[in-house]
């Protein structure tokens, strides 16, 4: 037997236990290379937003917690609906006790979790992006990192706005942003319903005002009183006596149409004083990008968000719509969840409604889950993989077919909520 | 003031005063080397404000791939200037114009171009058509996950006798990449012009006897550190995914070397699938070929679509205001374009169907943010356009013309 398996027969893997929870952060908190030193009021929210203990899995050293994980249970939006969804987090591995399976074995067990739980996709936010594929994890959606330059952002033409931006205070926004998140979460894939316990964090007063330097600005746009967006913002003041250059970061802009997105963009793009806005969870597809005249003015660097992991395809596929009609049989290699491998036939009518099932049949293309979750919210295309050597085609044009198929059209947002 | 084609005999001054707009200088000897081998005098254009040349404009003829294979006609629009003693008095405006109206003549299906700046050209009609990424690669862990194999090898050649071996892979990669133009013998000879490459190096994937891509890159050591050197990829062009995947590790696998830095790369390149890290790539979204119809029809119907449907578009021409509606019937094997005087499904610029016409932007968007309208007896065209013009891959031109 050779040293590293003695060591990891040590190690115990099992749910953290109530009395544990300030542990339990500690270790996740040096896992990402910081300290827990929680806010007032931080732990109660942490207890009302991700609840008992239970949906973790841990590593145990005797007593020592040397690893952590856990999931929440979300609604998120899919193409054409919502579904269950299985958020991973809080995933980290003492650095004292690395290279033994920690992590595979708290991965395996979560995802053996969440099957038994009847959730058919899980996904995740990935520290470091060479970690979550061997898992079956693949890259289902991007954001973008965003900076304009707002001197001279002018935009091409002005779409039609009935009304205008307003400023809130942060009670007011505790009512408007839930109501305006739940109209975009509703069309737009990607997105997953906050729960109360977050939005009381997020928008709290006492909070807010213990932050001083650091408040948010809220502004919110509405159309007869009906609530279409909101942004959050902070303003960072540089010091530059001769050019008004302040620093705008935008923390959140959410809005139920490209209309009410255009209203918050000219609104955040005028702010006096400021040269330049930033917005980190900027979408992949940039409305922002098409609406000013010089295009140049904004740099985009898009990032991998949200990996994807389908538990159980035929559940999975059935629940999405997609955009055009078809029948294609995909084999699904999965070397980590034996349980998803098969040949599946996808049938698309002309409504963009699927049926899926098992059959014993020669598949159309071969895929690991992986890719599979990488188009499942279609952002992605297939064709990319299967040029990237990820993907075999055994009928000529399946892969084209598929791209005709998953992808659809419009804007998706994937928020690190989880 | 006055614009006509160029002469001869003015070419030098010609070139100076362009390079001069442009914040650069000339040498007699390039200038020979450009009249001979890159430009076609009777498409190159000049203002005169008396003797004094006060605006610049041009275009090269290159034919262009489109989804499918087709190849197109089009005016490689370029050298266009304006003096700064003599801005504001529409000097721009008559030399684009001049320049579509000859390229008509000529039956150019459109015209395209690389703009100094994003927000010139949409007032003629020219669409945001290819975007590219520029990227930055930190070479620390740069390992392939998954790859296409390959079984050629490579090989390292010398100025003089690679310019046949990157013909012949570019010519390989041309008609099956959206995008891309010609390049004839005498624009090899200008491209790979030893001064301006001179520290150029040149790698070229052969199979068999058959070169099926090629990469120019050059490397700036790190005065102060001999093992931080910066790699800047020229140009990496592969016929086929093997040939990519080939190429590109040979790039990444330099000694002393640290990052590797590669312009205009296309937005959909399989690279960032098939890297273990795929965050070592860190792209950034640029605007790069702009595009003008010169000849919508044509443009609809040569190129092939993914899926089999029918749409009625009206098209307003950005400078006259002008609407002509076509029908368009498309499918993978074939299309066709036909004026019409149907009831249009969706009604747009040119400046926007020249966005959405390679799937740079989703229909559905340009119309969500008002700039596409959409018929109320069609509530569903521009979702339908969608996947119409959704193009993969994608549009690419390496070609800095």
């Amino acid at each position: 037997m050779n040293p590293q398996s003695d060591k990891s027969t040590r190690i115990e893997f099992r749910d953290a236990l109530e009395h544990e929870r300030v542990q339990y952060y500690q270790t996740l908190h040096r896992g990402f290379s910081g300290h827990y030193t929680p806010e007032q009021g931080h732990l109660e929210h942490d207890k009302a937003a991700y609840g008992p203990m239970a949906t973790c899995v841990c590593a145990f050293d005797g007593n020592e917690l040397v690893g952590t994980s856990s999931w929440v249970k979300f609604e998120l939006t899919i193409p054409g609906g919502t579904t269950e969804f299985m958020g991973i987090t809080d995933v980290t591995v003492a650095a004292t006790h690395t290279r033994r399976g920690i992590m595979t074995e708290m991965m395996r067990r979560l995802l053996t979790k969440g099957r038994d739980a009847g959730q058919h996709i899980a996904g995740l936010w990935a520290s470091e992006s060479n970690i979550y594929g061997r898992f079956g994890y693949g890259v289902t959606g991007g954001g973008n990192i965003a900076k304009i330059d707002n001197r001279d952002s002018r935009f091409r033409a002005m779409p039609e706005i009935p009304s205008e931006v307003r400023y809130a205070n942060i009670g007011e926004m505790r009512l408007v942003a839930p109501n305006v998140w739940g109209k975009a979460a509703s069309v737009t894939p990607g997105m997953m319903l906050r729960f109360d316990a977050q939005w009381d964090w997020m928008l709290d007063p006492q909070r807010a005002k213990r932050r001083r330097d650091r408040q948010s600005f809220y502004v919110t746009y509405s159309e007869n009183g009906n609530s279409l967006g909101y942004a959050i913002y902070r303003i960072e003041h540089r010091d530059d006596r001769l050019h008004s250059n302040n620093l705008v970061r935008l923390d959140e802009l959410i809005a139920a149409n490209a209309r009410a997105e255009a209203a918050l963009w000219r609104f955040l793009l005028d702010i006096d004083l400021a040269g330049e806005v930033v917005h980190h969870h900027h979408p992949q597809k940039s409305n922002l990008l098409w609406l000013l005249a010089d295009s140049r003015k904004l740099s985009l660097t898009p990032y991998d968000s949200v990996w994807l992991r389908i538990l159980d395809p035929v559940a999975a596929l059935s629940a999405r719509s997609y955009s055009k009609p078809g029948e294609v049989t995909i084999k699904i290699v999965d070397d980590f969840c034996e349980w998803t491998e098969g040949v599946y036939l996808l049938r698309v009518d002309e409504r963009g409604q699927a049926v899926c099932n098992l059959v014993d049949r020669p598949p159309d293309v071969t895929m690991p889950i992986a890719s599979l979750g990488s188009i499942y919210m279609g952002a992605m295309m297939l064709a990319d993989q299967a040029r990237g050597g990820r993907i075999t085609e055994h009928t000529p044009g399946s892969v084209a077919k598929i791209d005709t198929m998953f992808p659809i059209s419009g804007v998706h947002s994937f928020l690190p909520d989880f | 003031m006055d614009i006509r084609q160029v002469r001869d005999e003015e070419f030098l001054q010609w070139r100076i005063a362009v390079r001069a707009s442009l914040g650069t200088h000339t040498t007699p000897e390039d200038t020979v080397f450009m009249r001979a081998h890159r430009v076609e005098i009777d498409r190159l254009l000049v203002c005169m404000d008396g003797d004094v040349m006060a605006g610049s404009g041009g275009a090269d003829s290159f034919d262009m791939t489109l989804p499918g294979g087709a190849q197109v006609p089009v005016a490689g629009v370029a050298y266009i200037t304006t003096a700064a003693t003599h801005r504001r008095r529409g000097i721009h405006r008559a030399i684009m114009k001049r320049i579509h109206d000859d390229a008509r003549e000529r039956c150019d299906s459109a015209a395209i171009l690389w703009a100094s700046q994003s927000s010139l050209y949409g007032r003629y009609g020219y669409g945001n058509t290819i975007p590219v990424h520029n990227w930055h690669i930190d070479l620390r862990h740069t390992d392939f996950e998954s790859a296409p194999a390959w079984t050629g090898h490579y090989v390292k050649a010398e100025r003089d006798e690679i310019i046949p071996l990157m013909t012949e892979a570019y010519e390989r990669a041309r008609p099956n990449r959206t995008g891309m133009i010609t390049r004839t013998a005498k624009r090899w000879q200008y491209e790979i012009h030893p001064v301006h490459t001179k520290d150029e190096f040149f790698i070229v994937y052969v199979e068999g006897n058959d070169a099926l891509g090629y990469a120019r890159y050059t490397i700036d050591q790190d005065p102060e550190d001999e093992f931080r050197g910066t790699m800047h990829v020229v140009e990496a062009v592969a016929a086929t995914d093997a040939a990519h995947a080939a190429l590109w590790r040979f790039l990444l696998d330099q000694e002393l070397v640290h990052e590797v830095k590669a312009h205009a790369r296309p937005v959909d390149d399989p690279l960032i699938w098939m890297l273990a890290e795929p965050r070592r790539l860190r792209r950034k979204l640029t605007d790069a070929i702009w595009m003008k119809f010169l000849d919508i029809p044509a443009m609809l119907e040569k190129r092939t679509y993914p899926v089999e449907d029918s749409l009625i578009l009206q098209v307003v021409d950005a400078e006259t205001g002008q609407p002509q509606t076509f029908a368009l019937e498309c499918s993978p094997e074939g299309s066709t374009c036909r004026e019409t005087n149907a009831s249009p499904d969706l009604t747009m610029n040119e400046t926007q169907l020249a966005e959405i016409y390679l799937g740079a932007v989703e229909c559905s968007m340009l119309a969500n943010l008002g700039f596409v309208d959409v018929s109320a007896q069609t509530p569903d065209a521009a979702v339908q356009a969608d996947s119409i013009f959704r193009t993969s891959p994608a549009g690419w031109n390496p070609y800095h013309f």
